[in-house]
């Protein structure tokens, strides 16, 4: 029933248009401008051929853009041809599919419609194919489709009955956020340093367009108004911008739900955009379980699946988040639920104490210089404030000996953990066979300290690249059995 | 534990190198000759072209005579039937150990430079990206990419 070339639902033009119009839409403002500039007694002229030129290039092509798309099932692929003037065809095998990804946002849900991104190891960051609007059952139909018979093809060869229909499935795990844990997730998301940046990029724009009067006379009441003036409207606007990262948070993970049938992973989230995700379990290079700055205190984690698969628009890339908030002592049970065979427990070993000189040096020098030259100009200029700088060299040991401490490694038969610190102390659990090559990486120094650095590679979207993964300064001696080992 | 990997690259991979640097190096030198001519049109300073071009001469030294030499000496590679095991490196040495069950394809490649020489390259890729063994004897080069082809696809067999 899929077999035959089908179309996407006609909504699909509008997003089409609203594509182009999106890649257009500097070039049709600068001709819009300039005929309104322009527009003399010859106005209604201009205004026509403006018209006739955009329905030429925004809404023909929409048009014959969804006319000439067709995707259908045939012999193990996904199939889709499309194209105006060039007809491209576009032949997906079943099994190279990574992850299925369907969304509905506001227009989607109005026709009871979805949007259908499907993604395979390689390529570029886009998705490998997208599908703009179908019918919701049509998505469901396709995606049974798909993976009905590659995971046929791979049952075969291990004897294990699998999932044959997957909406008929039997749920064995089902995880809800709730509504509690979701305003925490808000609340400790850090992500107000990424709005502050989007405002500040915004301003930028903004700016040019604002009158310098305007700028003066602001600055001459603020100075007027006196300096607890100034800090309340900084207060405020770092207020507004967490708040935004809170409620953006709020809106990605609402009514965020995990579910695990059989060897099949499905995710869905937010509130505007409903996305869904369906991950097999196969598919998972590597698990990363994060404690961010904000939610460690609080014994909060967020867990990520790596995918050689992408979500697409994700920022992420090849990570899907899996489970937004959860206790760190319920990451156990989490495990045994969503991802059966990954260890639960392991043996975690700690770097050796002398690496801590290491991670130490490494921050402070950095800080020492910046310090000593504050002083050094703080000498001149606003002596003795400048000799607060000293007080950097304790806050970058502190750093230091929060990187030390969070570094270890863990091994089971089948597993290699990798534990270390950014900003976010990360835990990364990779099963064996997906360590695609594992090197040992040594400087001068390190050599003298017996030390080396862990990297282990895993497949990743992007092609001719991979995800690393390091844990710096390791005894020497375990680097080298951990490289060796067959 | 085992020894480190025992195989040298080709000899010549020295010419190469000290080449393609020296290329940098001469671009560098014109710069520096520029600066002169500069400063002795306009007010600039002459200690400014005389500091850069001992800078210059230092880099020279470091990257045309002194660090090809030690890069060739501490180049290893050794491939063996379930593993490509790589050592490289002059100020952070890198061991690097590819399973063989992960390489999805093996190429030989060549440059202008090299093919001069008769050397080549063998990229072995995996999806986690890729490793290069550099400057080979062509003759080599070839015997070792058929190799690993060879022993990729039999352990592939084995999974």
């Amino acid at each position: 029933m899929m077999n035959e070339p089908r179309r996407l639902h006609p909504l699909a033009m509008v997003f089409m248009f609203g594509e182009s119009v999106k890649n257009g839409l500097i070039p049709l403002l600068a001709v819009i401008f300039g005929a309104v500039r322009k527009s003399g007694a010859y106005g209604w002229l201009i205004w026509l051929v403006l018209s006739v030129l955009f329905v030429v290039f925004f809404i023909l092509p929409s048009v014959l853009g969804w006319l000439r798309y067709h995707y259908w099932v045939e012999d193990g692929e996904l199939r889709i041809e499309h194209g105006i003037f060039f007809k491209h065809h576009r032949y997906i095998r079943k099994e190279r599919i990574q992850t299925i990804n369907r969304s509905v946002n506001v227009l989607h849900r109005m026709f009871g419609l979805e949007k259908m991104n499907i993604e395979t190891a390689g390529g570029s960051g886009e998705p490998e194919a997208t599908l703009a609007a179908i019918k919701i059952e049509e998505g469901q139909r396709l995606e049974a489709a798909i993976y009905q018979k590659s995971e046929n093809k791979s049952n075969e060869k291990k004897h294990e009955p699998g999932p044959q229909q997957l909406e008929n499935e039997t749920v064995d795990a089902e995880k809800h956020l709730s509504t509690k844990d979701l305003l925490i997730a808000g609340l400790t998301s850090g992500k107000i340093g990424v709005v502050l940046l989007i405002v500040g990029a915004i301003y930028s724009q903004v700016q040019q367009f604002i009158p310098d009067e305007f700028y003066e006379d602001t600055f001459h009441r603020l100075f007027a108004s006196g300096i607890q003036f100034i800090v309340v409207i900084i207060v405020l606007i770092a207020f507004l911008a967490w708040l935004s990262a809170v409620m953006g948070t709020v809106l990605v993970y609402w009514r965020f739900i995990l579910v695990r049938k059989g060897k099949e992973l499905q995710t869905v989230s937010g509130l505007l955009e409903r996305r869904r995700i369906v991950l097999p379990l196969h598919r998972i290079q590597a698990l990363r379980i994060v404690d961010g700055i904000l939610r460690q205190p609080f014994g909060f984690v967020t867990v990520y699946a790596e995918s050689a698969g992408g979500t697409g628009n994700d920022k992420e890339g090849d990570s899907i988040i899996l489970f937004p908030l959860l206790k760190r002592k319920d990451v156990p049970r989490f495990l045994e639920e969503f991802v059966p065979g990954y260890p639960t427990d392991m043996d975690v070993s700690p770097v050796p104490k002398r690496a801590l000189y290491r991670y130490v040096i490494r921050i402070l020098v950095p800080m020492a210089i910046v310090a000593a030259a504050i002083v050094i100009m703080g000498y001149f200029w606003f002596w003795p404030w400048g000799a607060l700088a000293v007080l950097l060299l304790p806050i970058a040991y502190a750093i230091g000996y929060a990187h030390y401490h969070s570094a270890a490694w863990g091994t089971t038969d089948r597993f290699r953990m990798l534990r270390f610190r950014t900003l976010n102390r990360t835990t990364v659990i990779v099963p064996r066979r997906n360590i695609q090559t594992r090197t040992m990486r040594q400087s001068w120094f390190q050599k003298r300290g017996r030390l080396a650095t862990y990297q282990l590679t895993v497949m990743s979207k992007m092609a001719g690249t991979g995800k690393k993964f390091q844990v710096k300064h390791l005894d020497k001696a375990d680097v080298q059995e951990l490289i060796e080992e067959q | 534990m085992r020894s480190q990997p025992k195989d040298r690259i080709h000899q010549d991979a020295l010419k190469v190198w000290r080449i393609t640097e020296g290329i940098v190096a001469i671009i560098a030198m014109l710069v520096a000759i520029a600066l002169f001519v500069i400063a002795g049109l306009t007010p600039m300073p002459m200690w400014i072209p005389i500091i850069f071009t001992m800078l210059v001469l230092l880099m020279t030294y470091v990257i045309v005579v002194w660090a090809p030499r030690i890069r060739w000496y501490r180049w290893r590679y050794e491939v063996r039937e379930n593993e490509i095991d790589l050592l490289h490196g002059i100020w952070w040495t890198h061991r690097t150990l590819v399973p063989m069950v992960k390489v999805q394809h093996v190429d030989t490649e060549q440059g202008p430079l090299l093919r001069r020489y008769g050397l080549a390259t063998v990229k072995v890729t995996t999806a986690g990206g890729s490793h290069e063994i550099p400057a080979l004897s062509m003759e080599d080069a070839e015997h070792l990419r058929d190799r690993i082809a060879v022993l990729a696809r039999v352990t592939e067999d084995d999974e």
